[in-house]
């Protein structure tokens, strides 16, 4: 039946959690597409057979197929980049490798194009240095935090010019710009009060 | 929605009293207005982050406001549990102001853990109060309703809840009496692509 | 991400109700698409042939008259009954996955039975709103209950469930905690579970 495929394209969006991205289906974006081509063509086939005593149901089935094969597609992407967008707030402007490897060539120019166009709007924000709108999204307490490595990172440069070697289960003090990405990330966790 | 630290960071700006240890005759310019100046063992008004600030440092000691007394916080309880609608609170963050004192300056303040339990109370009986008047709105199905003196953070327990619910109504009910309309598209805040036709060139 | 709750133009949810299927009958002939040609072909042997097509074809055959169809079990006069009679009682996504979204655009066709099976919407939303806020607030294991309810229902249920969350971190940890993002920790939580699922 028309827009099975396409369905299950949405599907395997619905099965996923909303904080992944599953591999981009290529394969069946292409099989939607070459459906809506052949029932623009057999619209045009009926149009160009017969002038008078058109088959009307058949052809309003095509076209309101391809207008529903379009609205998913457009769906599939956008669910997606909706996403990818959540992504860059949450961990930032690094992908992990195995979301990078599910995205689409287009995917990840768009990602990077949201990252460029994020951060130059940032760079606008007050007077010099602009403000960094993804950190301290929660009303920050202090400027300095304790916070504790939980792996082997290897070295920090501080804001200050020094470089820590951060080790496993090692205390540290950090400022709490520095230490926002690292606790997000998983690197660092910060030590109760 | 906010974040219920978010919240508390409002809550940081109210007024409290403190008793500093330290002497510094100046006013302190913020944004927030200016304070000044310390004398040692004399009480002066300050926001209550720069309270805490400075409880933290221990060079001060943090009076309690007047409401954050047990036998007071009980008689707002009673007041409470006698009212139909909400009663007015001499604070808009009793919750909040209460949390962040007693984490940080709970040696300042008697009964600490007495007033702990009252504020909590206040507060569950406050909640199941908003509950049961949002349950009443949605099974009556009314459209306007005014609930005043709730605080911020009682407001925000209710977010995204309420108005969420008040969507998914108003999507059922709308367009009851016509068929003909399109299902799905055209209602959206979200803007919509116009469905132009589909070109063959794809 | 806040969700919007209303149906929009890329809501999967929206989608997917409209993909529903519903039980009709022609009383035209379609002709040139191919998979109703197949159940003309029987069309000699039976008296009324039924078969089942998404609302969205449905809507099309609509508006060139030559389809009849049959309100779905979950909204027929049956159902309806149980619902008003007691709508806390019924495991709502069993019924219909997408009960709500579903019925609505079901009621915008033409049909006699349409004033109704809104009006039992309605209803039927307002009835359960308590039991599912309530459902929501107490964070316990409750995921029989969360089940139970429909896709409309989930999403408010689940944001209730966030909020109540963030609430209760709040009252008792207090707030100034800088903490892991959701999706890294849940990614781990998945290897984990994928390593010894390997082992």
């Amino acid at each position: 039946m028309y827009c099975d495929k396409v369905i299950e394209l949405l599907k395997e969006l619905e099965r996923s959690r909303e904080d992944t991205i599953p591999p981009y289906n290529n394969d069946g974006i292409n099989q939607v597409l070459s459906e809506m081509k052949t029932l623009d063509a057999e619209i045009i086939e009926f149009l160009r057979k017969q002038k008078d005593n058109l088959p009307l149901d058949a052809i309003r089935l095509r076209r309101a197929a391809i207008e529903r094969n379009k609205r998913c597609l457009m769906t599939y992407i956008w669910t997606r980049l909706q996403r990818l967008k959540e992504m860059r707030w949450e961990i930032g402007a690094i992908l992990p490798s195995d979301v990078r490897q599910n995205l689409s060539q287009s995917e990840i120019e768009w990602f990077n194009n949201y990252c460029k166009t994020l951060v130059s709007y940032m760079k606008t924000i007050g007077s010099d240095t602009g403000l960094n709108l993804t950190q301290d999204t929660k009303p920050p307490k202090s400027l300095y935090t304790e916070v504790r490595s939980l792996v082997d990172a290897g070295k920090l440069e501080l804001e200050s010019g020094e470089v820590l070697i951060l080790r496993k289960n090692s205390q540290y003090m950090l400022s709490r710009s520095q230490a926002e990405p690292l606790i997000r990330q998983g690197i660092l966790e910060q030590v109760r009060q | 929605m906010m974040h219920p630290s978010e919240i508390e960071f409002m809550a940081e700006n109210e007024i409290i009293q403190i008793v500093p240890t330290f002497n510094h005759a100046g006013h302190v310019h913020l944004i927030c207005g200016s304070y000044g100046p310390f004398r040692a063992g004399l009480p002066l008004n300050v926001p209550i982050w720069v309270a805490l600030n400075l409880r933290q440092k221990k060079t001060c000691r943090i009076l309690a406001p007047d409401w954050m007394a047990v036998d007071k916080l009980q008689e707002r309880l009673e007041e409470e549990k006698a009212s139909k609608f909400f009663t007015q609170l001499p604070s808009n963050f009793y919750l909040e102001i209460t949390q962040m004192l007693l984490t940080v300056a709970s040696e300042d303040i008697p009964q600490g853990n007495d007033i702990k339990t009252a504020v909590k109370d206040l507060w569950d009986l406050r909640i199941a109060k908003l509950r049961s008047s949002v349950d009443l709105f949605i099974k009556e199905g009314r459209v306007q309703a005014s609930l005043n003196h709730l605080t911020p953070m009682e407001i925000n327990s209710v977010r995204p809840v309420f108005p969420d619910t008040l969507d998914a109504l108003m999507t059922l009910h709308e367009h009851i009496n016509s068929s003909d309309d399109r299902e799905d598209s055209s209602q959206s805040s979200i803007a919509t692509p116009s469905s132009a036709s589909f070109s063959p060139s794809l | 991400m806040y969700r919007n709750i209303k149906p929009h133009y890329f809501s999967i949810d929206a989608i997917m109700a409209a993909q529903e299927k519903i039980q009709c009958s022609f009383i035209k002939n379609v002709e040139h698409v191919d998979f109703l040609d197949m159940t003309n072909a029987e069309k000699d042997e039976e008296s009324d042939p039924k078969i089942e097509l998404p609302l969205w074809m449905i809507k099309v055959f609509i508006a060139g008259k030559s389809i009849q169809f049959d309100i779905p079990k979950a909204y027929n006069e049956i159902y309806r009954g149980v619902l008003t009679a007691d709508a806390n009682v019924v495991d709502l996504f069993k019924l219909c996955k997408h009960f709500y979204l579903f019925g609505k655009f079901l009621s915008q066709l033409e049909h006699r039975e349409a004033y109704e099976v809104r009006r039992t919407l309605i209803q039927t939303f307002i009835d359960r709103f308590k039991q599912t806020m309530d459902w929501a607030q107490n964070i316990d294991d409750n995921l029989p209950c969360f089940n139970r309810l429909d896709c409309l229902e989930r999403s408010i249920f689940n944001d209730a469930r966030v909020a109540q969350q963030h609430l209760n971190t709040y009252l008792t940890e207090g707030s100034g905690q800088m903490e892991i993002a959701a999706m890294i920790s849940n990614y781990r939580k998945r290897k984990m579970h994928e390593s010894r699922v390997l082992e």
